[in-house]
């Protein structure tokens, strides 16, 4: 056993505890009482204190064991959690975090640090008992069984354990009994069967492979989780399946049709094991809604072993579903992830990334070679490439939820501190995008929603004034559109005051005075460095950094970010993101001598310039009715070309906006990696990136949203000079 | 020991690097070959619209997407005429932690040099008709000087940058 | 560890010495069915000198158990220690090994 690779995995496994702790305290905070949260973060302190002790990582142990204690205490309903309590217990969770990073960096705690840990610790106190304080000063012995402290085993819990462990469990130097040994003491094993049908014939017989299989019953007051902990090490290629105690009799029918066993032998088994346990289980089953079937609960298990009738589906499906809310609810560890080094993803995307250009190039080679079979075959292999690629995009899609779940603190925190009362509100929490996108997403996220607290959201006095409730709302929401994703940041603030911004953009010399801007762009002029319309600067922003940093950050990403505001009422923003960076679809076209690529997305149609009619004076034309300026890319770029006798018109879309992209000529759909410009070109707009043709040679990638504002801001430049010269002439 | 110590200062002294050179027009220059990568012929350039004339596009090189620097225009020289000889030197600078590829156009590669230091003299502060920085030193060879130049000035990325973002403006 | 193999009328006893665990089972399987067909009908097991025994252990032994019915001979344990004992109880596979009436 690689204890290392195991210590990444609490390392791991610690962040991911601590983080569903903080959301459950979150909750707490907002005034969940569910039972089941406070379940939660105990689970999660014992997990982390428990394979703490794994490691040796008595800092870690000493002080969760602790608020472990608290929680426990919470949780049998002693003491109640207060919202005093609460803003404790959030600092806890945070000096656990700081535990586990430092021992992550092999730091140690310095005195600092621990004594910060002994105030949590101090103030943790009035909810201790007396007898707990005492055994807070010393470690606690984690090796011993986490069998629940106190209780007496009055009431009874058998759950019902299938075991089917990896083949390669024995080789690797694990033996099965030592869990057998651990469970025993969480509880007693009242029965046990073991598995020897997958014994295979001489032949096959590796004595060093394990074909047993375990049906076990253990009567343990245990938490799921602590049971399920017992398998900790081995769970990756194992099939563990654990049936809580008085589940439906359903759940063990299931069992049986899910093992790949005998059912009428494993059903004797379960017969045997829970001959003491049925009237409990009747019981149980008596005070549940099928009292119909209950009655005949073992007549009924015992048809179904002998006759391996079907029960009726909707059956089945019920205790399916209630399995799978159990599971998702209350354990992480039997869901079936495994974990990878996101490295090795994004190696094996870049290597997806150069099969996606070589099959480019393959298909160019076989339709010039004209070969009928070889065609069919290249077309073929085409296809999976494309479903390989589509496969291992979504390798690296995670849902958005977890970002914004980070929030849901920062919007606690800060609210409190500037004396607002601010509630978030989170919406399309499970809208995946690529990884890489998260992490950059980060910042200027948080950048829009300390805005938004700052100064979006009015102090109580002037809401009350407003008529409006005292509480402001700030919405975070998220959803798939056309390849895109679309984030949006919503507050029910004061909103932008269009006038305030065009007058302080004047003052500060960056906007001239007499030009005609619509409201978004001048609603865009907040992204300009230096311009901030708030009148007092704050700890939180106010400065007139980061509005600039947030728009340079999103169209690094490809992507675009728009404002609406109406004053009184609210702001929102709302940012379109492309879902992954590394590979897009796209349409090859050429103007001048250069070959572009422009984002499938973004396109509409593509028509025949020539056929069109033209709005009189102008780079517009009539589309079916409808008026659609256009740019020419020769000109936009200044092109030069021999032929452009038939241009074609690209109608892209992007956003709100649509509008034309005039090119020399059309060359079809290409699947095409995206790489990057460099630094060098960073000033170039309307370029998004490079590719490589299937010939080997460098197309650029056209950036829609940047193109179309690059053309407009070259039209109000020209605009510009037309008007100054016009007042000349008027003086 | 003290002997040796004192040798041994007198051989870091006399550091032989070996330089990369080559022709633009009739001049020769060098770049210190630890800083050059490959040498490639000129084919398939794809130019980038709007950029000034010292940045003559980019290639394919080996799947990795490169720009190609004029480095006539960038040492105030005319352009480079696209002939026979026209070669492309790939050369890797680090800035800022970070590792950037470049190909250099040159008339024609010359061959790989050894130099003592002693052998090479300090940039002229006049005359050389090139700005100052970009020059590590001038060597003499076969009666013919050799410009050395220092690449991470003469091909400063942040400078190359901040010219694509001058001439966009 | 070392099986020795004593037949007495129509019962083979096998002695086994030693560890019966992952580290021995490859060994102990070739020496346990090599040539087979010259055990008896019955067929005992003497663990009274096993030092240790593990998964993999009790593996061999319950695939044994399985063989040999299928070519008609009974196996069972005549002779055990605690130790074995132990981890037969804690698998409940005790009675698989119990002499057949």
């Amino acid at each position: 056993m690689n204890l290392d690779g195991a210590l990444q995995t609490f390392f791991a496994e610690a962040e991911e505890l601590l983080n569903s702790m903080e959301a459950a305290l979150l909750r707490l905070d907002e005034g969940d009482k569910d039972m089941e949260t406070i379940n939660e973060i105990f689970r999660a302190a014992h997990t982390i204190k428990g394979s703490a002790g794994l490691f040796g990582l008595d800092d870690i142990v000493s002080f969760t064991h602790i608020v472990e204690n608290v929680l426990d205490r919470a949780r049998d309903g002693k003491i109640v959690i207060t919202s005093d309590l609460l803003s404790i217990f959030l600092p806890c969770r945070d000096h656990i975090a700081t535990l586990v990073e430092n021992a992550m960096h092999n730091r140690a705690n310095d005195a600092q640090c621990l004594a910060h840990g002994k105030a949590l610790l101090d103030s943790l106190q009035p909810w201790l008992e007396t007898k707990a304080k005492t055994e807070a000063a010393r470690v606690p012995d984690i090796s011993a069984a986490p069998r629940q402290a106190g209780g007496a085993d009055t009431d009874h819990e058998a759950w019902h354990i299938s075991v089917r462990l990896g083949p390669d469990l024995l080789r690797n130097g694990m033996d099965p009994l030592s869990i057998l040994r651990f469970l025993r003491t969480l509880g007693d094993i009242t029965h046990i069967a073991t598995i020897t049908e997958h014994l295979p014939a001489f032949n096959d017989y590796d004595p060093e492979r394990l074909y047993l299989g375990f049906e076990i019953t253990l009567v343990s007051n245990a938490s799921q989780q602590q049971i399920e902990d017992a398998f900790m090490f081995v769970r990756d290629d194992s099939d563990i399946k654990l049936i809580p105690p008085r589940s439906n009799i359903e759940a063990y029918v299931n069992l049986i049709k899910s093992l790949p066993e005998n059912s009428q032998r494993l059903g004797e088994i379960l017969v045997k094991s829970h001959a003491i346990s049925f009237q409990e289980l009747d019981a149980a089953l008596a005070t549940q809604k099928h009292q119909a079937k209950s009655s005949g609960a073992v007549g009924m298990l015992g048809d179904i072993l002998i006759e391996e009738q079907a029960i009726p589906p909707e059956i089945v499906n019920a205790a399916l579903d209630k399995q799978k809310k159990i599971s998702e609810k209350k354990s992480s560890g039997e869901n079936r992830f495994i974990r990878v080094d996101a490295e090795r993803l994004d190696i094996l995307i870049n290597l997806i990334g150069e099969l996606v250009i070589n099959r480019q190039r393959v298909d160019l080679l076989s339709s010039k070679m004209g070969n009928p079979t070889l065609i069919e075959a290249v077309t073929s292999m085409g296809n999976f490439t494309e479903a390989i690629r589509d496969a291992a995009l979504t390798l690296r899609m995670v849902p958005i939820g977890d970002t914004f779940q980070k929030f849901k603190r920062v919007v606690r925190d800060t609210a409190k501190s500037i004396g607002k009362e601010i509630e978030l509100e989170i919406e399309g929490a499970e809208t995946e995008l690529d990884r890489s996108m998260v992490e950059k997403l980060n910042d200027p996220l948080m950048h829009i929603v300390r805005n938004a607290m700052d100064h979006g959201i009015e102090s109580i006095a002037v809401r009350q004034a407003r008529d409006k409730p005292d509480a402001g709302t700030i919405k975070l929401t998220a959803r798939h559109d056309a390849g895109n994703i679309v984030i949006g940041i919503h507050d029910d603030g004061g909103g932008l005051d269009v006038e305030k911004i065009r007058k302080k953009a004047i003052a500060n010399g960056i906007l001239e005075e007499g030009l005609h801007l619509s409201r978004q762009e001048l609603f865009q002029l907040i992204f300009h460095p230096g311009l901030s319309t708030a009148e007092q600067v704050t700890n939180l922003s106010g400065r007139g950094v980061g509005m600039d940093v947030v728009k340079r950050n999103i169209e690094e990403l490809q992507g675009g970010i728009e404002i609406e505001s109406e004053i009184g009422v609210g702001t929102s923003f709302s940012i379109r993101l492309p879902l992954t960076l590394a590979i897009i679809d796209g349409f090859h076209v050429t103007a001048g001598h250069i070959d572009f690529i422009v984002p499938q997305n973004t396109i509409l149609e593509c028509v025949d310039l020539n056929s069109l009619s033209h709005v009189q004076g102008q780079n517009c034309v009539n589309l079916r009715g409808e008026q659609v300026p256009y740019i020419r890319l020769r000109e936009i770029f200044s092109l030069q070309s021999k032929d452009h006798s038939r241009e074609k018109i690209v109608v892209v879309q992007f956003g709100e906006k649509r509008a034309g992209i005039v090119v020399d000529d059309l060359h079809g759909e290409i699947q095409t990696v995206v790489k990057p410009m460099g630094p060098i070109f960073q000033a170039l707009k309307g370029i998004g990136g490079s590719s490589l043709l299937g010939t080997g040679a460098v197309a650029l990638i056209l950036d829609i949203q940047q193109l179309i504002s690059f053309a407009i801001s070259r039209e109000h430049l020209r605009n510009n000079t037309f008007l100054v010269s016009a007042q000349e002439q008027q003086e | 020991m003290n002997q040796s110590s004192k040798q041994k200062k007198s051989q870091a002294i006399e550091v032989i690097k070996q330089y990369l050179t080559f022709r633009i027009g009739h001049e020769n220059y060098g770049l210190e070959l630890s800083q050059t990568r490959e040498i490639i012929e000129y084919s398939g350039i794809t130019e980038v619209p709007l950029m000034p004339n010292f940045l003559r596009g980019v290639i394919n090189l080996r799947g990795e997407v490169v720009p190609v620097i004029d480095l006539a225009v960038r040492l105030g020289r005319k352009s480079i005429e696209v002939q026979k000889r026209t070669c492309i030197i790939v050369v890797e600078l680090q800035n800022n932690e970070q590792n950037h590829v470049l190909g250099l156009l040159a008339d024609a590669v010359s061959e790989v040099i050894e130099m003592n230091d002693e052998n090479i003299e300090d940039a002229p502060s006049f005359g050389a008709n090139i700005r100052a920085d970009f020059i590590q030193g001038i060597a003499k060879r076969d009666d013919e000087f050799v410009v050395l130049l220092d690449a991470n000035n003469a091909l400063s990325i942040r400078e190359l940058a901040h010219l694509v973002e001058a001439q966009l403006q | 560890m070392n099986i020795a193999r004593k037949k007495n009328k129509d019962t083979t006893t096998l002695v086994f010495e030693g560890d019966l665990t992952i580290y021995s089972v490859a060994q102990i399987k070739d020496e346990l069915f090599a040539d087979y067909e010259k055990l008896a009908d019955k067929i005992a097991l003497d663990l009274a000198a096993v030092t240790e025994i593990d998964t993999a252990g009790v593996q061999l032994l319950l695939f044994a158990k399985k063989f040999f019915s299928t070519v008609h001979r009974s196996f069972f344990i005549s002779k055990s220690n605690e130790s074995v004992d132990a981890v037969l109880t804690v698998l409940d596979v005790n009675t698989c090994f119990a002499m057949e009436s």
